[in-house]
Order: structure tokens, then C-alpha cells, then sequence
């Protein structure tokens, strides 16, 4: 699974670090990053809650 | 009417009447506040008040109560501007300022109110809970706002901005002045009282400040308060200390220092957005908790679990929100529906959209699992709550706090609950303990 972040869109609610640590952090700013967006085995329900759970929409995820 | 005896029109049009009347200052309204929304954001979800004034000045305003066009509204700042000029004597940065310039501005202090920043602050945070709640329930019965509501964020607030602590009292007066002149807030009606008699306005001895008194009573207190924030800047120039003051006054927005307006007007926000939120945020949630036993207990089982926890805050924050947000039309523009003209001012009640069923399965229950819960009690968009993770830790330090020393209570019978409305909140809560 391939996961996507709208820098664009985020306004650093931080819903995505609290919903799965592993694949998002805080900038200095407090903004989401995100790495390579390979999402490893196992993370998936994790990440597609912090899909779910941005108030921003701004993550996207793709099966595949 | 031709089709009178069809019950969807007749709902329709008190969906209309609400919007038409629409005054959440009036604390009349919050009786029946959840059913209003609830009618009219099913009659009419954008729908156009008659109604004037409250601190946030918008004048016959476009109210949204609906969630999907809310978020459109919050996000898109090129077309729903924050300058409207409602503001006293000068717009406060950057809650009154667009991007870009906004952007700058957030980039100051951004850093400040972050995850990793506030950590350290964690230890202090529970010690002076802990000391607020141990004073307050020493006595079985005791006012949760006055002896823990305000003074927690307040204080703390006030310690990291860098105003003095001896100044509570005061600070706490204009505050009371500013915001709640006109809300059902009996302290700030009466000290705005008194000052516009001081200025020279006849009042009646109860009800509304007329609009004219109430303009001259925010413009004495704004200069009041620019000339403590110019005197407060003027100490720290010369001796530095850890605080937002001290930091402000290093900070370069674009490669130039802040001038002497940009620094007033930054900590008049803070001034006003640091006093006031998680204290009616805190006084809304125990009240609820005063009434409803049973969800109190389900909260005071999870709040040890950290993992549940998070979400549980989240759930309160939804349900008990309590901005309002206004913004100015940039141009004229067709928006869900309704026909917008440039310089309408357009509202967005948070508690109304973080109450759509729609987006939220059963949406006056509170479900501490809820998940998503993409609620709006933070703001979205560009103006999100800059303190949201501070707010956070610390409405979790209070609420754990509070219910481990006192986990039963209920309202006082013997005392009234002092509501306010508009960025609505508790002036007094009575509770007594058992």
C-alpha cells in the first residue's frame, strides 16, 4: 500500500502521528511528514485510519 | 400559503424564522440551542439572519449549520477573508490577517505550540492542577469555574505568554469586558456597565448594552490594553526572559523584525484566544458530566488509558465546541447554493456543524470511541486553533485531575448554573460533591 500526503492541505491537526506513529512525524512547524510512503506490512488498519481520521483530507491511500 | 396544511413547509418556515432570528448571544437561545441547528440545517443549511452585533460583529450574517459546507468555508480563505473589521481599534494578528501575510505570521510562532515544545510543560501542567483541585474540594460544595476553570489555562496561559501573575485579576476584568459585555455574563455586564457610565452613556440597570456604548466601552478597553502590552514590550526590551513576549521580540517575519502594532496586536490575540477557550470548554464538559452520571463513569474508566484517552478529549471537544467563526466575502460568488455578495459576512457555529448527522452517526450522543471524528472544534483550515495541542494536554491533565480527586458530584440545587452565550461558556458552576 502507497500512502499520500497534501502538504498543501495539512494544517498539523496531528491526527495522522496520533493514529499511526510509525509512518507520520511533526516538522518543526508542527506539519505532518511523511517518508517514502511505502506503507510496510502490518501498518495498514493504522494508516487508513489516519486516512479516515484528518479533518483536512489531506491523505490519500492506494491499495497495490 | 397555499399548501398550509403541509407539514413540511410550516417546519420550513420555522426553520426560516430561526435563521432569520438568529442570536446565539442570547442565553434563551442555548435552552433549545442543538434543536435549532437541527432545523435549520435541515430546512435551510446556508440561510441569512437579520440579526446584528456580539463581539464578533457580523453584521446580518449568512449562517452554516450544515458540516460538508462548512469545511469548503473554513479552508478556503481566498474567498472567506478573517479581515472583518470588527475588531477593537486595530485587527489582531494573525487571527484577523489572510495568507500570505498570515502564513508568516504562523511561522513565528508555529514552533512555539507544538507536540515536542510543550512536552517539558507536562510536569507543571499536573502540579498545578492537582494544587487547584485539592484547595477547591477541600469544601463539599464549590464553584468549578471559579476555583478551577479559569484559573488553570488562564494562569498558565498568562506564565507562558510572559504576563505577569499579579495582573490575573485585571486581565481577567477586560477580558470579561471585551468578550461578554452582551452575552449573559454577569461580571462582564456589570463591569461593562460601569464603564460606559464612566464614559459618559445612560443605561438601563439590566439588559443590553445599546451599540453605541458598547463600541465606546470596547475602544476604552482596547486602548487600555494596547497601553499595558506597550508597557509589558517595553520591559521585556530591555530585560529578556522565557517567555512568548521575549520571543516575539527576536522573531523576524520576511527578514525584518515585528514593528511596535505588529507586536500589540499579535498579543492582544493572544490575550483574548488564551483566556477564555479551554476554560468554557472545561465548564461545558463537567456540567455535562454533573448531569449525565453514567457518562461520567465511562470517562473515569478510560481516562487512565492514554490510547483511549486521545480520542475520549477529541469526542468533547466535538460536542461541546464552542466558536464561532465569522468571515468577510471576497467577491460575489455562488457557495452551495446560496448567491454570496462581496463583503457579506458569513458564520460558521462549530457546534452546529460538529453536529450534523451526516457526518457524525448519532450525533448528540457522546462515544468516547468515536472514530473518524473530523469535528471542527479546533477551527480548520489556515486559522486551525494554533494552541490545539496545548488545549488538548490540557483538558486531559484537568479532566484526570479533577475526576481522581472528586469523581462524584452533581449539580447544586441550592445555586444557579451563570451561562453565556455566543463563544458560549459557564460563568459559574455549582457543584456539590456525592
Amino acid at each position: 500500500m502507497r500512502v499520500r500526503l497534501d502538504t498543501e492541505r495539512c494544517q498539523g491537526h496531528g491526527q495522522c502521528v496520533m493514529s499511526a506513529p510509525e509512518t507520520f512525524s511533526f516538522d518543526d512547524q508542527g506539519f505532518a511528514v511523511l517518508g517514502d510512503g511505502e506503507v510496510p506490512a502490518g501498518l495498514e488498519t493504522q494508516v487508513l485510519a489516519a486516512v479516515d481520521r484528518c479533518p483536512e483530507r489531506a491523505i490519500s491511500a492506494d491499495k497495490g | 400559503m397555499a399548501i398550509s396544511d403541509d407539514e413540511v413547509t410550516t417546519e420550513r418556515e420555522r426553520a426560516l424564522a430561526a435563521a432569520r432570528d438568529y442570536n446565539p448571544y442570547d442565553v434563551e437561545f442555548l435552552e433549545h440551542e442543538f434543536e435549532t441547528y437541527d432545523l435549520m440545517r435541515e430546512h435551510c443549511p446556508i440561510a441569512r439572519s437579520s440579526q446584528a452585533g456580539g463581539p464578533m460583529g457580523a453584521i446580518e450574517p449568512w449562517v452554516i449549520t450544515s458540516y460538508g459546507p462548512s469545511t469548503e468555508f473554513l479552508q478556503d480563505a481566498a474567498l472567506f477573508s478573517s479581515q472583518t473589521q470588527s475588531y477593537p481599534l486595530r485587527p489582531w494578528i494573525p487571527q484577523a490577517i489572510d495568507p500570505p501575510m498570515h502564513t508568516s505570521y504562523r511561522r513565528i510562532m508555529n514552533p512555539w505550540f507544538t507536540v515536542d515544545a510543550l512536552r517539558p510543560l507536562d510536569g507543571h501542567l499536573e502540579d498545578f492542577a492537582a494544587e487547584l483541585v485539592d484547595a477547591m474540594v477541600a469544601n463539599d460544595r464549590f464553584d468549578f469555574i471559579a476555583g478551577f476553570a479559569d484559573p488553570f489555562p488562564t494562569k498558565i496561559f498568562c506564565e507562558l505568554a510572559g504576563f505577569p501573575p499579579e495582573d490575573y485579576e485585571r486581565i481577567m476584568d477586560w477580558k470579561n469586558i471585551l468578550m461578554h459585555c452582551n452575552d449573559g455574563h454577569g461580571r462582564g455586564r456589570e463591569l461593562a456597565g460601569a464603564l460606559a457610565r464612566e464614559l459618559g452613556h445612560d443605561l438601563p440597570d439590566d439588559g443590553l448594552l445599546p451599540p453605541d456604548a458598547e463600541l465606546a466601552i470596547r475602544a476604552e478597553v482596547g486602548q487600555r490594553i494596547y497601553l499595558y502590552l506597550g508597557e509589558l514590550l517595553a520591559v521585556r526590551r530591555s530585560e529578556r526572559r522565557d517567555d512568548m513576549v521575549s520571543r516575539l521580540l527576536d522573531a523576524e517575519v520576511d527578514g525584518r523584525p515585528l514593528t511596535q502594532e505588529e507586536l500589540e496586536d499579535t498579543l492582544f490575540l493572544f490575550f483574548m484566544a488564551g483566556l477564555d477557550t479551554v476554560a468554557s470548554a472545561l465548564g461545558l464538559i463537567v456540567e455535562g458530566f454533573a448531569r449525565d452520571a453514567q457518562k461520567r463513569r465511562e470517562f473515569i474508566e478510560l481516562m487512565e488509558d492514554e490510547a483511549r484517552l486521545g480520542p475520549a478529549i477529541e469526542e468533547l471537544v466535538r460536542v461541546h465546541a464552542i466558536v464561532l467563526l465569522p468571515r468577510r466575502v471576497t467577491q460575489d460568488a455562488e457557495f452551495n447554493g446560496a448567491e454570496f455578495a462581496e463583503n457579506d459576512m458569513v458564520l460558521c457555529p462549530t457546534m452546529a456543524a460538529n453536529r450534523d448527522a451526516d457526518e457524525f452517526e448519532s450525533p448528540h450522543e457522546i462515544d468516547f470511541d468515536r472514530s473518524p471524528n473530523r469535528h471542527l472544534g479546533f477551527g480548520l483550515g489556515p486559522h486551525r486553533c494554533i494552541g490545539i495541542h496545548l488545549a488538548r494536554r490540557e483538558l486531559k491533565i484537568a479532566l484526570q485531575a479533577f475526576h481522581r480527586a472528586c469523581p462524584d458530584y452533581t449539580l447544586d440545587p441550592d445555586a444557579e448554573v451563570e451561562r453565556f452565550g455566543g463563544m458560549k461558556g459557564l460563568a459559574s458552576l455549582p457543584l456539590v460533591k456525592g
